[in-house]
Order: structure tokens, then C-alpha cells, then sequence
């Protein structure tokens, strides 16, 4: 059956002569269906958005618990000679669970800001909150990391919290 | 044109956003280069760098002489006002009087050197733009840009410079308040006004405005406010009662340690959102503190709603009674306002809500849109609706696309050059003021007449070619009257309009005055892109004069519409033009030649200026194109027949069984009134199978789709280029296969084909160059958006 001979047919062309302009109604069925598609990629590109300002919210949530863990363990380490052997074998235990913490966060995407002491604070990685003075050294340069920043994939997920050099 | 995106700015004092429109509808806050929805408005300067937003605010400490912040306060100051004094106070950094001499102004002190608030709020709102253009992944040229509703004009004009600065194209500047009512959808119809409250509780500030919107825009009448007073206030009261507990229950004052204290103002703040949903929030800020024995102190607090509620109330009070103020001082009562919108994040707070819908009733009280962000939403939709650029100096609506306003000529986009006069004697350009000419010393003055403003033709795309300008003399000299070469923009174009606007908008020819129009008609079957050099000047008595001429030199002896008889000839031809167009397809070749030697006399006769005689073939022209079709019923219906079985056949499997086996049935019916020779009975079973194909057709949109790019190829390609059509008949089927089994690629094929059918359609028809849509090759405006398809570019 040839086709070119049978849409030719005066009765299909009456009918979509009749619906006025046949390429404006072919145009807005291809706009249509694109459009269509361009409210499907939006919203989706909403929920992405969304749920990922909840994800972000929950890491930095876990990331203070990580804290909390971390000061804890600073401040056994300063008093270690006070402990005896049970509470140290309990603290393992507790390192143990702040490794699994850990696990879990870099299974998502978490990975520290390597900052070291002596650097010089970077403004878009270093959040500066405290000043000391320092003899013989650079304003800006890092003494101590007050709390650790993190990256979350290629992105910010925290600043690093640093105190820095600065003498009058 | 290539259309850049429209944002809506919330260029706030501590903190800005950006919000636009997605083409799928919604709204939404645009993510900085930081992964934040809101900016922090603040620029600094560290060895030899700027650096705009947090990471500015991260070296805030470290850098506090070299970081501005709340330079929205110092916009369109002086160094004499009061406000600023205070701010010199507050802040770090150097606030200086300009150096350069420029009288009421500030400028601020960035690594030595002087900047304007100008300066500053354009590198913020420059961040903002290119951290938008990042997401979006387009250029964002226009913006929508919120200013406090008290701003004077000088303070507008500012952030309006800055946005300018920025390399944006402000459309409108717009109050805070409005922005809000405009993010909660309060709509106002014709003739109706109404009176809006904004209650907005932010961070640090406390305003009350009212708004009185109406269908015109809206106006801010009142303003009352607290500096001192937000949100930080209440997260205060918890904070106050979590130290005096620590105090109490471990002996030590927490205050001095500035690590504990900022954990806390987070947890606070925490709790303050915690405790508008649920009934108790927990405060847990483990191993801060140390006892005197350096052993880690876990601090652990409840803090429960009722105890909460009881010790803001005061808080809350106080902002009632300025809200209370507010309408006093406007002589309004509670009734007389329509809505009240929360703005600022502390009005999640339960407690803040019930108050304010204890004044106003509960039904009038709305809170949809996240406060932080209604402003800046409220901008985008205002960006997404608004058409033009509001002038900040005049008020009047200029074009997209302005770079000058039309009215007041207040700069609205980058710098133009400077108009210049042409002297009569010499033909040198001269300055717009000028009196002797530079070059030959003749006056300037003393000429005939002065042309009152800008006289030029519209082009495609409504441009604005200046042929004499403002200040220029006339009778236009011999020597200066100026030639400008334009175009045909489609193959075989036959007729060129050259209307002749005169006015000042240098952009939009349009946005002129009409002063008269001249046509001209072409030799056929010339190709695109002729170049048709026009001629236009001024006569003895200041009216314009058309002259056109083709490369070779034909002259195309324009006439210019006097509104005789050629104006009549003109609009009948129009008619008669369109009627055929809308026709287009239904005609048999004999009558398409016809028409076309019929044209070609009514064009022959305009050449002539034989209007009398063109009104007569243009009558003949008409006629024909109403001559009746001949339709033989038997034939119909057999192609009826021909085109369902093929329907059935080749798209079976998009129909269902059901409705195939109703389309089989009718076709049945139909042959054997065929194979009886009954007209009656052909004509009521060709109608009952039409209403069945109708239906199925209908019901079945990729159908539809498909049967309709079949229509186009087989008749309008086929009619240019038989080999293209199969070739694209055979690509239509590889997509039809693709969707049947449901292949992703299917979309993008077809946007792939129809890219492909318009370019081929563009060929045999003319794609309006405003709005895309195909028209006819004969019909002087757009079908769709009215733009004159007669005019050259």
C-alpha cells in the first residue's frame, strides 16, 4: 500500500484543514510533549534539590555527633594517666563506635578538609573564629583547628573552624 | 535574538537571594558557588584579592578593617547623615568622605583604596548573577531587584546603578513588603484596592508596613519599626536560661567560653524551630565545659513550649504594639485590613502567630512561602510577569532590550555614544549642541527647520534605523541625505514595507510615533539576503521622502501611503492575500497558477500607480480565491475507506482492539453503500466512519501527532522535494518504531525531526522572525504575534 497516496486523501486533508492551521497543532503537540518532559526533568530537579538539603542537614547533624566523640577523646588523652585498665578497654569500645560513625559518613560522600597547622587560611575552606597573638609568625597562619571541616563530594559541607595569627 | 534567564534579587542587608521561574512553572531560591540559598552580603579584601560571601564572612575576624558588611545601609547616604555616623561607630572598616570631591556621597576603605556602596553591592549582586548563570547554565541579563520601602529616590537609583554595574538590566525595583505580598499571591482585580499588613520579624529588625495594592501596582503608606528587635531576642531567652542552669547545677559561668556560648546560640536557635512543631526541644551541647577537675561536662536541657511562650510574651507584646501603632496612625482598625503576611523567620514561632491572628482574624493571616525566601520569590515572579524596564528616574516603561529610557533618557543599560548634528554646509558631524559647525564654521543655526526628533524606518525585529537625527536641519542637504543598506530576510520576497516612525527611543522603533509608511515591490525570484539600499530625508516642508534602489541600481520607486486609494488598494490586497493563505492546500494547481498570474498584474499595476486598475485585479484576485472545490462524494469516501484501513494497518497498536473492530465495521458499512451506488446512504455512512476516526484520532494524542506530520510531508514537503519527503517518511517510521517499544531515544528523535521538518518548511513558508511560527508566504502580519513580515532587515 502506498502511503504518499493514501493520507493524500481529500477527506484527511479536510479534516485537518478544518482544525485550522495543521502545523500550529503539530507544533503544539511537539512543544507539548516536550514540555512535558521539561516539567518532569524540573521536577525532578526539585525533589533532587530538596532531598538534598535534608541530606545535607542530617550529615551536618551526624558531623556534631563526630565532634562531640572527637572532644571526648581529646580530652581522655590529656588526663590518660588517671585511667584504669576497665575504662580504657570501654573507651576502645567507643572508638570503635566512632570509627563506624566515621564509615558511615565517608560511605556518603564525607571526607575531611586537610588543613594543617602552620597553613595559611583560605576565606572559601577556613572559617576563621578565634585571634591570637604571635611573635615571629605570619598573620593568617593557622595555629590550631578548632573544628574540623568536611567536603561533601566536591562541595562544602562545613568549614573548617580555625584560629589564626594576628598581631596588631 | 538569544534571550537570556530573569532572576528576582533579594539584595538584603545581611543576607541576599536569588530566585527564578523554571520554565516548568515553580519557583525556586538559586544555590550559590557555596551550596547556600542565601548569600551573606559582604565583601573583603585579603592580599590582593576580593572575596564576596561566606568565604568573606570566614575572614570577617581575621580582616575586620578590610570587610564591609551592611553596605546596604550606606547606599545613596552622605558622610553628613546621621546613619552613617552611627555606622562608623558599629563597624570596622573606614567609612570616608570621596576624595575626588563628589559632594553627598560615602565611599568605604577596601586595601587603601576607595570604593562607592555602588561598587560594593555590584560585586555582590555580580556573585550573585554568576553564580546563578553557573546553575541556570544560561546568561542571566535581566533582574528584578527588592529595595526597602523606605528608600528614597536617591537610594533607588543607587541600587538601580548597581545592578546596571553588575551587568544587569534592572527591570523594576521593587519594595520589600510588595515583593511579599506579590510571593503570597495576593491578586487584586480591576477597580478594587487592598490594604495589606506586612508583619515581618527578622534576625535582628522588626518592621510593620502597610500596603495598599491595587490592580496599578501597589504603594507602601506606613512604615513602623524596632532596629532592636527580632529573632535573636528570642533565641536570647533560652540562651539566658541555659546559662543561669549551668551556673546552678555545675557552680561555673559559662559566658566566658566564647567555644561553649557560640554552641549554644546554634542550639538556641535549634530549639526556637524545634519548639514551633512539637512540644519540647532538647538543648544537648556535649564536652564544652570542663568541671575544676577537667573532667568533660555534658550539658542537657529541655526547654518546653508553655515555658517558652510565657517568657517571649513580652517580646511578642512589644511588636503588637507597634503593629497596633501602625494602624492607629493610618486611622485603620484591625477590619480594615485584608491581608496580613509573616515574613522574617521568627514568625514561625507559634506563639507570634497566634497574636497576630489574634488581632486580624485567623482567615487573613498567611504563611505559605518560607519567610526567608517570599521576597526574593516575590521579585522572580514579578521578573517572570513584567514585559519592560521600569526607569527608576521617570517611572516609564521602557523595552526589554532598552538600554536608554524613552521618555527621560536616564541611562538604563551600558553607555551609548553621543547624538551628533550634521551641519548642512559640510556634512561633518558636529556635537548635539553645537551652534557653528567644527569643520566649514557655518552656522548651525538659521536652517529651515530642525527636525523635532528622530526620524527612521522599523526593521525586522522592530529595530530603529536612524536616518535623520534630532537637531538635524532641514530640508535635508543633497549631500547629507544618508543611504542605508538593508536586506530581504526570506527568498523571493515581493514586497518591502518601509514604515517611518519618528521619536527618541533609538532602540524600539514602535515605541515612536508612527509618521507614515512607504512599499515597494521586488522583481521576483530573488534570492535572501538582497541588499536594498534605502534612502530617507527630510523635504523643504519636514515631511520625509523615500527613495530605494537595488544593488545594480533598479529603482524600486517607493510610494508613500497617502491614504487615498492606494491605502484602499493596500488593505483589500491584505484581504485577498490572507483568504488565500487560509486556504493554502486546498487548492488544485490550475487555480495556484491563476492566483499567482493574478498577483503578478496587481503588483505590475503598483508599480505603476494605477490604483484603480490594481483594485480591479485585486477584486479578480478575491474572486478567485472563493471559487468553490469541486468534491465528488464516491471519491471521499473511497479515500476514507483507504486512509482508515492504512490507520488500522500501520498504528493498530496505539488504537485497541475495541476501537478497531468499531473503525472495521463502519468501513464495512461504507463499502457496501459504495457497492450500492446510493449517495444518501454514502454520505450518512461516510459521516458515521468520520466521527468514529474523529474519536479514535481524538482520543490518542501520539496518534494525532503522528498522522498529523504524515499530512505536512506528504503535502507540503512532497510538493518542494519528493526525495526529502521519503526520506523523511522513513526517519517518521524509525520513530514510531521507537516509541512502540517504548525507547527512551524516542524524544529526543523527534525533537531531532522537527528541528529537521522546520528547517525544510522554512523553505516553502516564512518563519516570523519574532515569534517562530510559520506563516504564509503572502500574508503581510505574523498569524500569531502580529509582526510585520513585509518590513526588510
Amino acid at each position: 500500500m502506498s502511503i504518499n497516496q493514501d493520507v493524500k486523501n481529500p477527506y484527511h486533508q479536510n479534516k485537518i484543514l478544518n482544525s485550522s492551521d495543521p502545523f500550529s497543532e503539530l507544533k503544539r503537540r511537539v512543544e507539548g510533549l516536550i514540555r512535558e518532559k521539561e516539567t518532569t526533568k524540573y521536577e525532578f530537579n526539585k525533589f533532587r534539590i530538596e532531598s538534598e538539603e535534608e541530606t545535607k542537614k542530617f550529615l551536618l547533624e551526624l558531623l556534631e555527633v563526630v565532634d562531640a566523640f572527637e572532644r571526648l577523646f581529646n580530652i581522655i588523652k590529656e588526663r590518660g594517666e588517671k585511667i584504669d585498665q576497665q575504662t580504657k578497654i570501654w573507651i576502645g569500645n567507643f572508638r570503635t563506635i566512632y570509627k563506624l560513625l566515621l564509615r558511615a559518613l565517608r560511605e556518603f560522600g564525607i571526607s575531611q578538609i586537610d588543613t594543617l597547622r602552620g597553613d595559611q587560611v583560605n576565606p572559601h575552606v577556613h572559617s576563621v573564629v578565634e585571634l591570637v597573638q604571635k611573635a615571629g609568625q605570619k598573620d593568617g597562619t593557622i595555629v590550631e583547628i578548632i573544628k574540623k571541616g568536611y567536603w561533601w563530594k566536591d562541595k562544602i559541607l562545613r568549614p573548617v573552624e580555625v584560629k589564626v595569627v594576628k598581631n596588631d | 535574538m538569544k534571550k537570556g534567564r530573569f532572576v528576582g534579587i533579594d539584595l538584603g542587608t545581611t543576607n541576599s537571594a536569588v530566585a527564578v521561574i523554571e520554565p516548568g512553572g515553580g519557583c525556586n531560591l538559586i544555590f550559590n558557588s557555596e551550596n547556600e540559598r542565601l548569600t551573606p552580603s559582604v565583601v573583603a579584601f585579603r592580599k590582593g584579592e576580593f572575596y564576596i560571601g561566606s568565604p568573606a564572612l570566614n575572614v570577617f575576624k581575621l580582616e575586620p578593617q578590610d570587610t564591609i558588611i551592611s553596605i546596604k545601609r550606606l547606599m545613596g547616604r552622605s558622610i553628613k547623615d546621621p546613619q552613617v555616623q552611627e555606622m562608623k561607630r558599629r563597624y570596622l572598616y573606614e567609612i570616608v568622605e570621596p576624595s575626588d570631591g563628589t559632594k553627598d556621597s560615602v565611599r568605604v576603605k577596601l586595601g587603601g583604596k576607595e570604593y562607592s556602596p555602588i561598587d560594593i553591592s555590584a560585586m555582590i549582586l555580580g556573585k550573585l548573577k554568576k553564580d546563578a548563570e553557573r546553575v541556570l547554565g544560561a546568561e542571566v541579563t535581566h533582574a528584578v531587584i527588592t529595595v526597602p520601602a523606605y528608600f528614597s529616590d536617591k537610594q533607588r537609583e543607587a541600587t538601580m546603578e548597581a545592578g546596571r554595574r553588575a551587568g544587569l538590566k534592572v527591570m523594576k525595583l521593587l519594595d520589600e513588603p510588595t515583593a511579599a505580598a506579590i510571593a503570597y499571591g495576593i491578586k487584586v482585580g480591576v477597580e478594587e484596592s487592598k490594604w495589606v499588613l506586612v508583619y515581618d520579624l527578622g534576625g535582628g529588625t522588626f518592621d510593620v508596613s502597610i500596603l495598599v495594592m491595587s490592580a496599578g501596582g501597589s504603594s507602601v503608606v506606613h512604615l513602623e519599626g524596632d532596629m532592636w528587635l527580632g529573632g535573636d531576642d528570642f533565641d536570647q531567652v533560652i540562651i539566658d536560661y541555659v546559662v543561669e542552669r549551668v551556673k546552678e547545677e555545675y557552680g561555673i559561668d559559662p559566658t566566658h567560653n566564647h567555644r561553649f556560648m557560640a554552641h549554644l546560640r546554634v542550639e538556641a536557635r535549634k530549639a526556637k524551630e524545634i519548639l514551633s512543631s512539637q512540644r519540647t526541644a532538647e538543648i544537648i551541647i556535649p564536652a564544652q565545659l570542663r568541671d575544676e577537675l577537667g573532667n568533660a561536662i555534658d550539658v542537657e536541657e529541655e526547654i518546653n513550649r508553655e515555658w517558652f511562650e510565657k517568657k517571649i510574651e513580652p517580646l511578642v507584646e512589644r511588636t503588637m504594639r507597634l503593629t497596633r501603632k501602625a494602624l492607629d496612625t493610618q486611622g485603620l482598625t484591625p477590619d480594615d485590613i485584608d491581608h496580613v503576611i509573616l515574613a522574617g523567620n521568627a514568625t514561625i514561632i507559634p506563639k507570634v502567630q497566634e497574636a497576630v491572628e489574634g488581632l486580624f482574624g485567623k482567615e487573613k493571616v498567611k504563611r505559605i512561602v518560607h519567610p526567608k525566601e517570599a521576597v526574593a520569590i516575590g521579585a522572580a515572579i514579578v521578573a517572570g510577569m513584567f514585559e519592560g524596564i521600569e526607569c527608576v528616574n521617570c517611572g516609564h516603561i521602557n523595552d526589554l532590550e532598552a538600554n536608554r529610557c524613552a521618555k527621560c533618557g536616564k541611562d538604563l543599560g551600558p553607555e551609548k555614544e553621543e547624538q551628533m548634528k550634521i551641519c548642512p554646509h559640510c556634512g561633518a558631524e558636529n556635537k548635539k549642541d553645537a551652534e557653528i559647525c567644527k569643520k566649514c564654521g557655518k552656522s548651525l543655526l538659521g536652517v529651515r527647520g530642525i527636525a523635532p526628533f528622530h526620524y527612521g524606518i522599523q526593521t525586522v525585529g522592530d529595530k530603529f534605523n536612524i536616518f535623520i537625527r534630532k537637531g538635524d536641519p532641514y530640508p535635508t542637504p543633497e549631500e547629507s541625505r544618508k543611504v542605508q543598506t538593508f536586506r530581504t530576510w526570506y527568498p523571493n520576497q515581493r514586497r518591502i514595507a518601509i514604515p517611518v516612525y519618528g521619536g527618541m527611543n533609538e532602540e524600539c522603533a514602535s515605541k515612536n510615533d508612527k509618521q507614515g509608511e512607504a512599499f515597494c515591490i521586488l522583481p521576483p525570484n530573488l534570492p535572501e539576503d538582497t541588499p536594498v539600499r534605502i534612502k530617507l530625508w527630510l523635504n523643504k516642508d519636514g515631511y520625509f521622502e523615500v527613495e530605494a534602489y537595488l544593488e545594480d541600481g533598479t529603482d524600486l520607486k517607493p510610494w508613500i501611503m497617502r491614504g487615498d486609494k492606494d491605502q484602499l488598494v493596500m488593505e483589500k490586497f491584505m484581504e485577498a492575500e490572507k483568504q488565500i493563505a487560509e486556504k493554502e492546500g486546498m487548492f488544485s494547481p490550475d487555480q495556484k497558477s491563476k492566483l499567482e498570474q493574478l498577483r503578478e498584474k496587481v503588483f505590475e499595476k503598483m508599480r505603476k500607480r494605477d490604483f484603480d486598475g490594481a483594485l480591479k485585479e485585486v477584486e479578480e484576485l478575491k474572486k478567485s480565491s472563493e471559487e468553490p472545490i469541486e468534491i465528488d462524494i464516491e471519491e471521499i469516501a473511497k479515500g476514507l475507506i483507504a486512509f482508515t484501513l492504512f490507520i488500522i494497518d500501520r498504528y493498530g497498536w496505539m488504537i485497541g482492539s475495541y476501537s478497531i473492530k468499531t473503525l472495521q465495521n463502519a468501513v464495512t458499512e461504507l463499502e457496501y453503500a459504495l457497492n450500492k451506488g446510493d449517495h444518501n446512504l454514502i454520505q450518512t455512512k461516510s459521516n458515521k466512519l468520520k466521527k468514529e476516526l474523529d474519536e479514535v484520532l481524538n482520543s490518542n494524542e501520539l496518534l494525532i501527532f503522528f498522522v498529523g506530520i504524515m499530512w505536512v510531508i506528504n503535502t507540503q514537503v512532497a510538493s518542494v522535494s519528493p526525495v526529502e519527503a521519503v526520506n523523511l517518511l522513513e526517519e517518521l517510521e524509525d520513530i514510531e518504531i521507537a516509541v512502540k517499544n517504548n525507547q527512551p531515544h524516542a524524544i529526543k528523535m523527534i525533537e531531532n525531526f522537527d528541528k529537521k521538518l522546520k528547517e525544510i518548511l522554512s523553505k516553502i513558508k516564512i518563519e516570523c522572525y519574532k515569534c517562530r511560527y510559520l506563516n504564509y508566504l503572502n500574508v503581510r502580519y505574523c498569524e500569531k504575534c502580529g509582526a510585520d513580515l513585509w518590513l526588510p532587515k
